[in-house]
């Protein structure tokens, strides 16, 4: 088992390694690489929503807070990329740290509404403090990065920059979710009371979460910021919240694979129902609505439930019981 | 013999908007004891377990474990102390799996935090291992023979209540608290918990439970401290207990009891 | 001297608008337990529906009135039943998202209806302004207030003295104890959700003619949400003294320190809180059973 795992993983991986041969159209290589942006955001909410429970809804804060201290640094402190990326991101988790720990002593709630104020508050400065941030007309001209002689100029050969960090943020978060801390995760949100009379302080691996979720974002924002080239105040906006909620819903709350369906089905949706331009946002508010009351679990979660050996391949470390509620496996009878 | 004394509550007040929930609370218990708190519902047994284990903050009053002050800590440092306890209403991590949960039990066994998670030594490896041995020790201690892997969510009344002893034991505390541990089994389920009882007393580990069965109570008890509207109104051994008319009018009713 | 008092009056005004919107918020909070995002969708729909009832359908304004209430009513029921109900028994988690997803289908569904040019409601006097001495007003801030003070005492009235609402009380502080007594506790969860929805209709409608409807009223939500957070949920006046804060705050801030910043304010104030008295002015004197 464990080797055909292996294997298939290294074909995924090659996979990606040779997409962006496949790949003719310049538009679609960019909406791709968008998706992989979205990923590291859903991944960084993954954390706060997903493991530990509670409704965060200031990853656009944290992602626009990254993406403008990059345009920034780059344009007018003359940082290379390399250097204003890991800056971007922990600038954002800075703020995060910041509104996280009043907030999360609190009832689920109070975060909730918190940061959705914190949302309006960073949106505002985005737009008034002009002096930093150019306000409505946004700061344009923003370069990709070179190693060496070697330019990134395409969104084709970006796309590697941003698949190799996200990566690396990925392995990251499955090494957190099984690790002693992300059990305490995952055992806050179920039941927080239970978990502080295990010996865990609650608000601190709270405060972590958060703080995690907001260096994802803001290590998205850089990315995007010279994906893109361009930023500007109106992209940073409530209802970008709920297209990332929407990301974390659908591939599934918790789940490690969720992050990734999640982003590329909801980046490349709107691509497939253009002639539904107008209601994006209604269709991404209903498709909310409908996850929370019946799909909560998300695709993977359903996987879980009905496709158990497709769930196992898919989902790193998968826990499936193999026999039910009978006696063990070896493992217990040997102890 | 001279017990040393584990844990000393003294003088505890806990009033909640304007009702007195327990009143000038003092009682003692020493190592590898058994102590059942009784009374009638609403005496005051639960919020005291609540006082103890940082869930509320006394009024007043002093508590004492093991020559450290505890009242006022927020829970988790309690657990530090080494004080733990189950719920009335069963408080399970539901989603988890079993051996999940008491690996979470086990949480103050290990060190090892979130950059750990990323940057693994040997070191955090071999922690994390004892904790898994930790884990499957504590659920064979209490007899839960199902699969570890299966979620906490789906085990039967019976099991979640050994799970939640397990989950306790984890940390190898000196002091254990049962909230109404026996609530809703059957009579060899009841037995069974007895006999996990008295095994833990004998692994040096002292117990004060909450208990609404009578004869339960008076198997394992060695004392007894009898609530009634916030107050102790009584504390002794079975035989004491059995016979204290304020205990049987607190429980029966005036007239039951006999005038000579 | 002139213009503080009129300045005052429009914080007013604005305070109870926040006010109004924070005591539905409040209502659903307190009987079920749960923060319903949704409560701007239903302002937004409110709003909306009121503006459709008064200025297309050429019937009186007390009619027009009447008839958008009890649409209120019906939504009320209808979203109470088909996304509270569902989630009553999960975590709060899926139903504060599923708020939140209603509230942005809304944002986009309303604009399909409606379109997207802001509406305003035709209003109720016709006069340009009110002029005390040398004081002017706009008559829609005097409105705001009378009407809004006259709700808040109709809700009042209808919590504390009739049975259905001291019934709805009860549900509130303890639903076991409510049901032992009889009272059906699903049916005064849906009256409490009708009531908070036709509060938020109202203030959807009251606050229109000054902001013209449109994506502000999820600015109205969350301000109404800052009321009840400064304002404390121990008391029902709580969201409405918060509410009067929150007005006075904006409006003062918006003249004399900033304008641009004019709805951060409100979240400021709501963050400065949380931080420092969280459970708000009205504490909740019960706490949480373990």
């Amino acid at each position: 088992m464990k080797k055909k795992k292996t294997i298939i993983l290294l074909i995924f991986l090659a996979m990606l390694a040779v997409l962006p041969k496949l790949i003719t159209s310049n538009y679609i290589m960019q909406i791709i690489d968008l998706s992989l942006v979205n990923f590291i955001v859903v991944m960084g909410l993954n954390f706060v929503t997903g493991f530990a429970g509670q409704i965060s809804l200031a990853s656009t804060a944290f992602w626009g807070i990254g993406a403008y201290t990059s345009a920034i640094l780059t344009t007018t402190c003359g940082f290379s990329f390399w250097a204003a990326l890991p800056v971007s991101g922990i600038v954002a988790m800075l703020g995060g740290i910041l509104i996280g720990y009043p907030t999360l002593k609190l009832k689920k709630f109070y975060l909730g509404i918190a940061t959705i104020g914190f949302g309006e508050i960073v949106s505002l400065i985005f737009l008034n403090w002009t002096t930093l941030t150019k306000g409505s007309e946004g700061i344009p001209g923003l370069s990709k990065p070179s190693i060496g002689a070697f330019k990134f100029t395409s969104n084709y050969n970006f796309y590697y920059v941003i698949l190799i960090i996200a990566l690396i943020l990925l392995i990251a978060s499955v090494l957190i979710k099984y690790s002693r801390f992300g059990r305490t995760l995952l055992a806050i949100r179920n039941d927080e009371i239970a978990t502080e009379t295990c010996g865990i302080n609650a608000h601190s691996s709270k405060m972590i979460a958060f703080s995690l979720s907001a260096l994802y974002a803001g290590i998205a924002g850089s990315l995007y910021a010279h994906l893109i080239g361009f930023i500007s105040p109106d992209l940073f906006v409530f209802r970008q919240s709920i297209s990332f909620l929407c990301m974390f819903m659908i591939g599934g709350s918790g789940y490690i694979a969720g992050p990734a369906i999640g982003s590329f089905l909801i980046t490349l949706l709107p691509e497939v129902i253009k002639f539904l331009q107008n209601y994006y946002m209604a269709i991404f508010g209903i498709l909310v609505v409908i996850l929370a009351i019946a799909m909560p679990t998300g695709i993977v979660g359903l996987m879980e439930k009905h496709l158990p050996r497709l769930y196992r391949y898919i989902e790193p470390y998968a826990e499936v019981p193999e026999k039910g509620l009978e006696r063990g496996n070896e493992k217990w009878r040997g102890k | 013999m001279e017990r040393k004394v584990i844990l000393s509550i003294d003088g505890v007040t806990k009033v909640f908007g304007g009702l007195t929930a327990v009143n000038d609370l003092s009682l003692q218990i020493h190592k590898a004891e058994i102590v059942a708190l009784i009374g009638p519902n609403g005496s005051g047994k639960s919020t005291t377990l609540n006082i103890i284990s940082g869930l509320y903050s006394p009024e007043k009053g002093r508590i004492v474990f093991e020559d450290t002050d505890i009242q006022g800590l927020p829970p988790y440092r309690i657990v530090d102390s080494g004080l733990r306890r189950t719920f009335q209403n069963i408080r399970l991590f539901k989603d988890l799996s079993i051996i999940k949960n008491v690996m979470i039990g086990a949480h103050p066994c290990g060190k090892a935090n979130v950059l750990n998670s990323v940057f693994k030594t040997k070191r955090i490896r071999e922690e994390e291992e004892k904790i898994e041995t930790i884990a499957y020790d504590c659920l064979k201690f209490v007899g839960l023979d199902v699969d570890p892997k299966v979620k906490a969510g789906s085990l039967a009344y019976g099991q979640c209540r050994l799970l939640e002893i397990a989950r306790a034991l984890a940390s190898s505390p000196r002091l254990l608290m049962l909230d109404e541990t026996a609530a809703g089994l059957n009579p060899s389920e009841k037995q069974n918990m007895i006999n996990i009882i008295n095994r833990i007393r004998d692994k040096g580990i002292s117990i004060l439970f909450v208990e609404h069965d009578m004869s339960m109570v008076m198997k394992v008890a060695d004392r007894i401290a009898v609530l009634n509207f916030g107050s102790k109104i009584a504390e002794g051994t079975k035989k004491e207990i059995q016979n204290d008319p304020l205990v049987l009018t607190a429980y029966l009713g005036d007239h039951y009891v006999k005038t000579e | 001297m002139l213009e503080l008092i009129q300045l005052s009056v429009s914080a007013l005004s604005m305070g109870f608008v926040y006010a109004l919107t924070g005591s539905s918020i409040f209502l659903i909070f307190n009987a079920a337990g749960v923060i319903n995002f949704a409560q701007g969708a239903l302002l937004m729909l409110g709003a909306y529906i009121g503006t459709t009832t008064l200025n297309k359908l050429g019937l009186p304004y007390f009619l027009a009135i009447l008839l958008m209430i009890i649409i209120m009513v019906i939504i009320g029921f209808l979203f109470q039943r088909l996304a509270y109900y569902p989630l009553r028994n999960s975590e709060g988690l899926m139903f504060m998202i599923a708020g939140i997803g209603i509230l942005v289908f809304m944002e986009n569904f309303v604009q399909l209806l409606w379109g997207a040019a802001p509406i305003s409601v035709r209003p109720l006097l016709s006069v340009h302004s009110i002029n005390i001495g040398d004081l002017n007003f706009e008559p829609q801030s005097v409105m705001i207030i009378v009407i809004t003070v006259a709700i808040l005492l109709i809700e009042n009235f209808f919590l504390k003295k009739t049975s259905i609402g001291k019934m709805t009380q009860a549900v509130a502080q303890d639903k076991e104890a409510a049901s032992l007594m009889g009272i059906s506790v699903p049916v005064m969860i849906a009256v409490t959700f009708i009531n908070s929805t036709v509060l938020a209709g109202i203030a959807g409608v009251l606050v229109s003619p000054k902001f013209y409807v449109s994506i502000g009223l999820t600015s109205l939500l969350l301000k109404g949400m800052a009321s009840c957070v400064i304002g404390g949920f121990g008391s029902a006046v709580g969201p409405i003294i918060g509410g009067i804060i929150v007005g006075f705050t904006e409006t003062f801030g918006a003249r004399y320190i900033s304008p641009q910043f004019r709805d951060a304010w409100a979240f400021l104030l709501m963050i400065a809180f949380l931080m420092i008295r969280p459970k708000g002015i009205f504490k909740e004197r019960i706490s949480e059973k373990v």
